[in-house]
């Protein structure tokens, strides 16, 4: 696919645990703008291995992932950091929320980060980004008060505030009810269809599936099926 | 470029305070941390300002004792921590030096008092010529018996004025008490001539001649040598800078040691709270770097909590010092506690090495792998 925003070619990624372990062994894969790509399989079968790859968090050992033609292997370590920054968006599935900081301050932390200092009106971002998840009117809460589900939206918004061109989730309705989930699952489903992001999921939840373009299915570092 | 600088502002002024937020996280530690950077302000406050107030005592006396030149045996160049004897009617040769409008003998006896039965620290006596009044400590006329004491040693012990103090079985009565001559160690005492040369024992000695000069001062100092060179003839600015390098030279590097090793602690518990966030914290410094912060963002970050901590704690150190400081004087009356603009030095160089410190949780911060966050 020759319009694939993101283009992983033979990936493999080997750790050192008293011998080498290989955790992602020769994965390709492309995701389009606008699709949202299910990866499946059991634990320990490479599939949060091979989002960090995609998102730049891991360098591969072997093969590539380019975004947008560019390679992140090749990639210095700040010019990655600014590609994590301005072109993608994680959600996880604890959330990862700064509980010394606000919901509005944890949302307004990466939009400063990725705005360098420019006198843009921040708050505009930042609002819209926690209107679009209905999480606006818990904008001055403290997060540790917030429920699971609430946390979600918020971790959602974090990740959308700097209108990134990709969504990775790890687990996204791991750590919620079915009603929370549901809304987590609408939410990237809305932000790939709506946005034109291309949002890769890695989960257990079957009920994604349903909302997935594509679903991968991972075993021992390997994709077994493409559905 | 002033609206540029307003529009910068207003967005700094709005930046989420993420560093005073982490700090803050762990209030315990914040304060435990502030405290022991108040205790190392105030510390270094003190030892300070104990010199300063030393090196005043010490030298205060000889800059306002009225005389231009002193004359002291060869090899003798200050009042505190040398001996000097000479001949106590050398005063009136030196009387008779073209430029002297007057010259007289100081004798100086070390000794302790007595008071009710009971001994005092030990006085610095100093016996002047009450005629030319050269070397007196204020503008009190002393009558034979008389003696006027540092106020610093009579308030500890509760002497007044009338009372009695016995020093070599020869009692004095106390006629007045005198400023700035409290060298820490030791305070001042001064009595007429006769009777300090009484207490000495020993006849036509002095210790110093004190000159008082018309004119040129370095020419009749000259002209002194000349006509008694087997002397040492010291202008007063001269004698004051001999008094303050011995000082330094004594008691400095004690003061430096003591300082160096307490900015040194107060260094390490900053280091300590930031070390130690920084494993606390982890999670939150793996999401930053997942999210995009670099390196140098968490340098900020932790140089920030840094520099709060230290600032808060130089802000309590003070606040701590300007309570405690009249208690002290109140329970250690010789001590002598002299705060000077250039002490506020302390606390950029308290934020300097906050700034240090920050350095610790470097290694930790590195280290911390941005796919953590991936970890449950």
């Amino acid at each position: 696919m020759s319009d694939a925003l993101i283009t992983a070619r033979d990936l493999v990624k080997e750790y050192d645990a008293g011998g080498v372990f290989r955790a992602v062994d020769g994965v390709s894969l492309d995701v389009q703008r606008g699709e949202m790509v299910l990866i499946i399989g059991p634990n320990g079968s490479g599939k949060t291995t091979l989002l960090s790859m995609l998102g730049g968090l891991v360098r591969p050992t072997h093969g590539s992932v380019s975004v947008d033609g560019r390679a992140l292997q090749e990639m210095p370590e700040r010019e990655l950091e600014l590609f994590r920054l301005h072109r993608v968006g994680f959600v996880f599935q604890t959330f990862r929320l700064i509980d010394a900081l606000s919901v509005r301050e944890n949302v307004q932390l990466v939009v400063e980060m990725a705005r360098d200092g420019r006198p843009e009106p921040v708050q505009t971002t930042v609002d819209r980004a926690l209107e679009r998840v209905g999480a606006l009117h818990l904008a001055s809460r403290n997060t540790r008060a917030l429920s699971g589900g609430e946390k979600q939206r918020v971790a959602i918004a974090r990740a959308l505030a700097n209108d990134p061109a990709i969504l990775l989730a790890d687990e996204p309705t791991g750590s919620l009810d079915s009603a929370a989930g549901e809304a987590a699952i609408a939410l990237l489903h809305d932000a790939a269809r709506n946005d034109n992001r291309a949002v890769v999921i890695v989960s257990h939840d079957t009920r994604i599936a349903q909302h997935a373009d594509r679903v991968v299915r991972m075993l021992d570092g390997c994709v077994s099926t493409r559905m | 470029m002033n609206g540029r600088a307003a529009r910068v502002n207003a967005y700094t002024r709005s930046m989420v305070p993420l560093a005073r937020r982490l700090l803050f996280r762990n209030r315990g530690g914040f304060l435990v941390t502030v405290a022991g950077v108040a205790a190392t302000v105030s510390l270094l406050l003190f030892l300070f300002a104990v010199h300063a107030g030393v090196r005043d005592g010490s030298t205060r006396y000889v800059r306002t004792a009225g005389v231009d030149i002193w004359i002291a045996q060869k090899g003798s160049d200050n009042i505190i921590k040398s001996s000097s004897f000479v001949p106590a009617s050398l005063a009136g040769r030196v009387a008779g030096i073209d430029g002297v409008a007057a010259a007289s003998p100081l004798v100086r006896v070390i000794s302790k008092g007595e008071i009710r039965g009971r001994h005092t620290s030990t006085l610095f006596l100093f016996g002047f010529d009450p005629a030319t009044r050269l070397g007196a400590p204020n503008d009190m006329t002393l009558k034979p018996g008389e003696i006027v004491l540092d106020e610093s040693f009579a308030r500890k012990y509760q002497l007044r004025i009338g009372d009695s103090l016995t020093i070599q079985r020869r009692a004095f009565r106390i006629a007045g008490l005198s400023q700035g001559t409290n060298a820490l160690l030791s305070q001042f005492g001064f009595v007429r001539f006769e009777d300090g040369a009484a207490i000495l024992g020993i006849q036509d000695t002095a210790s110093f001649i004190l000159v008082k000069t018309r004119g040129d001062r370095a020419a009749v100092a000259r002209r002194i040598r000349e006509a008694v060179p087997d002397v040492a003839v010291h202008e007063a600015d001269d004698f004051t800078r001999y008094h303050d390098e011995e000082l330094d030279s004594g008691v400095l590097p004690v003061f430096f040691g003591l300082a160096a090793f307490g900015a040194a602690v107060g260094g390490l518990i900053v280091a300590l709270m930031l070390y130690s966030s920084a494993l606390e914290r982890r999670d939150d410094y793996a999401t930053l770097k997942a999210l995009g912060a670099g390196q140098r963002y968490l340098l900020r970050l932790v140089v920030g909590q840094s520099l709060l901590v230290t600032m808060a704690g130089c802000i309590a150190g003070i606040l701590f010092m300007c309570a405690i400081t009249p208690l002290l004087l109140r329970a250690i009356p010789t001590l002598v506690l002299l705060y000077l603009p250039r002490h506020a030095l302390i606390f950029p160089a308290a934020l300097a090495i906050g700034a240090l410190a920050a350095i610790a949780p470097l290694r930790v911060l590195r280290r911390i792998y941005p796919g953590e966050v991936f970890r449950a």
